[in-house]
């Protein structure tokens, strides 16, 4: 699919966001960083694989939550919503459910509406579940995250917490492995039944060669329009 | 299953299988019911049959590609798919949508929403019973809308017409005065259907009071969309979590009182006939000429390393995807949070403790969408 | 009075009889198939479409095209299902259709037997279609079967007991139990003056005993899977549906004669048996339509529903009917007619009152709308 005409191409092949700069505070007119600004490229690649982590500024919500779960371990940073910013705290598998309760119980949080619980596989980081929290009172929004290693994948299990997380446990637990313990029902939900000790979504399942090769197709501007 | 003994006969509950071909699971879906003489004791919904490993293959395409699947994601709801995806894109990237584009993308989703609630209209007409008629009702103003759309992109179902910037081609000339005639068209299409079902006093019968959900249970159950407005909760992501262009337009959100079956086919309803205002008031604000795109819009699409969490109001729910990157042109991982399936979880506190007749209504009215389900 | 006007010279009653038994058949079984055809015709402009057009003109072959597919499709067999059951569940709702066509006057020369009781036999012929219902739901070995037989015997039976009362009340007000003198009895006004409140319930009655929408539960439920007769196909198949037609041409009959006036309101006898037949046809035709029109309308009723509305509803006004009708039989009162017709249409309203009430459940709070430019307050 070729782009319409009258579009220049960029110099350099790509733009966006700098690796440096941090994701643009709000979601209104963000300008791509002129070239100047960015430092010297090693001959390999020079991207960082990891976006900078900027501190929640003062009296954001991961100050209330620190202080409802005292010695709660956390990593508390910013990222980016539609509407602008938004928290995210990083904590422990123990420490998860007092966290999470404490999101839910506490009234200046009111965090009651899990939207999201996904599974990342960050490789040699270990595997990690993401929950996308919201509350409808206090339009606070939260992500917490945790992170388990492969040979131990098992995190608590938030399915008394919030019902919502039933069905996404399951899932989750058949597309990576991590098995959720305390969980009433841990039986393969999108899989089938009998497939319950290969996990889809790690990254070391390769993906089928089809895909790679449209991949690769790409990567080197021969097919176009593979869509 | 109960077993009971009484005058040395057995009394069993007895298991029924909705199975995965069925008219009215509304897709490839199937549910084990266990009835004790007319009421539902138990449901197990099974799922998975639409499985086709979307967020693995979305790993695989870059982010022109992933418009593609988005749309199979959501095949009634195409619009709303490939909004949500491109807007996670582009914030990620740092993209602008020129003005022009924001109102197509605005004009063409809404009267997506349209041509979904018709065909809830006429799906759910047929759960309860009727033979045929909400049916035809409702696929003839769909055809309307799926000209206009088959104009616009060159297909009826699958649309992949959004871009990450903007669109993919500049509209028909006439494109306007189409969607004019469009609404025309519907608006009688959508009385029809009003007279037809709303006040029909078996409908109602059947749909009130069936399948009635409180508001905590429905936030506690990750509800979203209609399902929640109808069980009172006053949320919309339109209004509350704003994204593209939303808060220049005026329009109302119908929340319901009951939860039940009938006030989300209210608040559906309703819905329809705010889609109808926002088209028009985007299209006197359409500006007749400018870019599709942004100028500076880069071949290859490369994001950089970060994440985001991305909502739209679909007409089911709250489709979200939550996109992590670390830079190049695909993305590290794409979860779709898909509205039907957080809603389908909620099937078996709805449904225990209802008649036989009121599960396929139940089902029905939770309006969902296998392929967006098990993705 | 036997089948007297196309005699073709030929004396012996019982050879006229199977003469006749053998026209009336055949045309039903025209009838019938002509039937399916205008069924799909009328419900299909309702919904906005055409129906079949492509069989023959009009898709008037339509009919015969389907016997045919029909005719030489492979008679499945479920292998548990039960044998005397099963296969007899045909028969036990076919012959009962057709046994009541017997009775039926279709002018005033031209009927097959003229029995003295004929509405009793009318009614009681048709009420055993259940049976039928009953083996096929049993014998198919099938869940969705047995629950689909299961609710079809219950809303037949049912069903059935509003209908004769309904029928009661019209014999107490005619004094008579044969459908021929019913008809001559309303020369001067049909009976649906007198008897508005049992013509509803006639109406309601026999839409449930036809098993069609908005009671087609049966049939249609079972979650929409085919009910009782997802077992049978091909011919067995094609036999149920032509049942439910003669049903229906029995049924339109009924109330064209009993309610209607039948062939001799208003022009009486006299008249030739072409406008007879015509204004039989045509008041049958008026109850056909209502039956296809209320089809593609309605959506259907709940089994609990149903089964409430019959014996809360429907049997307690027809009993009222019988009831008003026995006080103006003993005590005579003078302007009986006038009273009777003011009594009962009175009952007529309170029914459809009463329904129009019960079925709205308590006063509903409409939709709130909040406009999106204001920022909610509170969210739940």
């Amino acid at each position: 699919m070729t782009l319409p005409d009258g579009q220049e191409e960029e110099a350099q092949g790509d733009a966006g966001a700098a690796p440096e700069t941090p994701p643009p505070a709000e979601a209104a007119a963000p300008t791509p960083k002129p070239a100047a600004e960015r430092p010297a490229r090693p001959a390999k690649e020079a991207e960082p694989k990891e976006a900078p982590r900027i501190p929640p500024p003062a009296g954001s919500i991961n100050e209330i939550l620190a202080a409802a779960v005292p010695g709660v371990a956390m990593l508390a940073y910013m990222v980016p919503t539609l509407q602008g910013e938004a928290v995210a705290v990083e904590v422990g598998r123990d420490d998860l459910v007092p966290v999470m309760t404490a999101a839910r119980d506490d009234k200046r949080l009111d965090l009651k509406y899990l939207r999201c619980l996904s599974g990342v596989d960050w490789q040699d980081e270990g595997l990690e579940v993401v929950y996308h929290l919201s509350s409808f009172t206090t339009r606070h929004q939260l992500t917490v995250k945790t992170r388990v290693t492969y040979d131990d994948p098992v995190v608590p299990s938030l399915a008394s917490l919030f019902p919502a997380a039933n069905w996404h446990e399951r899932e989750t637990r058949d597309m990576f492995g991590i098995v959720f313990d305390g969980h009433p029902n841990l039986v393969p939900l999108l899989l089938p039944d009998d497939m319950t000790d290969h996990f889809p979504l790690r990254k070391d399942n390769p993906l089928q060669e089809i895909e790679e090769w449209q991949g690769e197709n790409l990567r080197e501007g021969a097919g176009e329009g593979e869509e | 299953m109960v077993a009971e003994h009484e005058q040395g006969l057995d009394i069993v509950d007895m298991p029924i299988n909705m199975g995965p071909q069925h008219p009215s699971t509304h897709g490839v879906f199937r549910m084990v019911l266990v009835i004790s003489g007319e009421k539902v004791v138990d449901v197990t919904p099974h799922i998975g049959y639409m499985h086709r490993g979307g967020e693995k293959l979305m790993e695989a395409m870059d982010y022109r590609q992933g418009i593609g699947y988005a749309d199979r994601t959501e095949y009634l709801a195409q619009f709303s798919a490939e909004l949500g995806y491109c807007l996670a894109v582009e914030k990620l990237m740092g993209i602008e949508v020129p003005e022009r584009a924001e109102y197509i993308r605005i004009i063409l989703t809404e009267l997506n929403r349209l041509s979904s609630h018709f065909m809830f209209m006429g799906a759910f007409g047929i759960d309860s019973g009727l033979f045929g008629t909400s049916f035809t009702y409702a696929f003839r103003e769909r055809e309307y809308i799926q000209d206009v759309f088959e104009e616009v992109s060159g297909d009826r179902l699958m649309y992949a017409y959004f871009r990450v910037g903007g669109l993919a081609w500049e509209v028909t000339d006439n494109f306007t005065q189409r969607v004019h005639e469009v609404l025309k068209k519907t608006q009688k299409g959508i009385k029809d259907l009003d007279d037809l079902l709303t006040k029909n006093e078996i409908f109602m019968a059947r749909c009130q009071n069936i399948g009635a959900f409180t508001a905590d249970r429905a936030i506690a159950y990750g509800l979203s969309g209609p399902l929640l407005r109808a069980s009172g909760v006053n949320w919309d992501l339109r209004r509350d979590e704003p994204y593209s262009i939303y808060p220049r337009f005026t329009f109302q959100i119908p929340v319901g009182n009951y939860g039940d079956v009938y006030d989300r086919y209210l608040v559906r309803l309703e819905e329809m006939r705010q889609s109808v205002s926002i088209i028009e008031q985007a299209l006197e604000k359409l500006p007749p000429e400018g870019p599709i795109v942004p100028e500076k819009m880069p071949r290859r699409l490369r994001t950089p390393p970060g994440e985001v969490y991305a909502k739209v109001e679909s007409p089911r729910g709250e489709w979200g995807v939550y996109l992590v990157s670390k830079g190049g042109d695909k993305p590290y991982r794409l979860k779709m949070r898909s509205p039907s399936f957080c809603n389908l979880s909620a099937l078996r506190e709805m449904t225990v403790g209802q008649f036989l007749a009121d599960a396929v209504m139940i089902l029905g009215s939770m309006d969902i969408v296998l392929c967006d389900v098990d993705r | 009075m036997l089948l007297a006007a196309p005699s073709f010279g030929i004396s012996q009653p019982a050879v006229r009889a199977l003469l006749a038994l053998i026209v009336i058949t055949m045309v039903m079984t025209v009838a019938v198939a002509y039937a399916t055809w205008y069924e799909r015709k009328i419900i299909a402009r309702i919904q906005q479409r055409l129906g079949p057009t492509r069989t023959g003109p009009f898709g008037l072959v339509q009919p015969i095209a389907d016997m045919l597919k029909l005719l030489v499709k492979e008679d499945l067999r479920p292998a548990d299902a039960d044998p005397v059951a099963w296969e007899l569940a045909v028969f036990g709702i076919f012959v009962p259709a057709f046994l009541a066509v017997v009775a039926v006057p279709f002018t005033a020369d031209w009927l097959v037997s003229s029995l003295p009781l004929s509405l009793l036999y009318l009614l009681a012929v048709s009420g055993l279609s259940f049976i039928g219902f009953l083996m096929a739901g049993w014998g198919s070995n099938s869940k969705y079967a047995l629950l689909g037989g299961m609710r079809a015997a219950a809303q037949l039976i049912s069903y059935e007991i509003p209908l004769i009362l309904a029928m009661i009340g019209v014999v107490m007000v005619t004094r008579s139990a044969d459908v021929y003198s019913i008809i001559l009895f309303q020369d001067r006004v049909p009976l649906i003056v007198w008897q508005p409140l049992g013509f509803l319930i006639f109406l309601t009655a026999s839409i449930a005993e036809l098993e069609r929408q908005p009671f087609d539960i049966p049939t249609g439920e079972s979650e929409v899977a085919g009910g009782v007769f997802i077992e049978f196909s091909g011919i067995r198949w094609s036999m149920f549906q032509l049942t439910s037609y003669v049903n229906m041409y029995v049924f339109s009959l009924l109330g064209a004669f009993v309610f209607l006036g039948g062939w001799e309101w208003p022009f009486g006898r006299d008249v030739g048996w072409g406008y007879q037949l015509l204004l039989t046809s045509a008041k049958m035709s008026l109850f056909i339509v209502f039956y296809l029109w209320a089809r593609a309308t309605f959506p259907r009723l709940r089994v609990d529903q149903l089964m409430s509305y019959a014996w809360k509803v429907l049997i307690p006004f027809a009993l009222v009917q019988i009831f008003l009708n026995g006080l103006f039989i003993v005590y005579d009162p003078p302007y009986v007619d006038a009273f009777l017709l003011v009594s009962s249409g009175l009952g007529a309203a309170a029914l459809v009152t009463l329904v129009y009430q019960s079925v709205r459940v308590k006063p509903r709070l409409p939709l709130q709308m909040f406009s999106n430019t204001v920022e909610a307050r509170s969210v739940v």
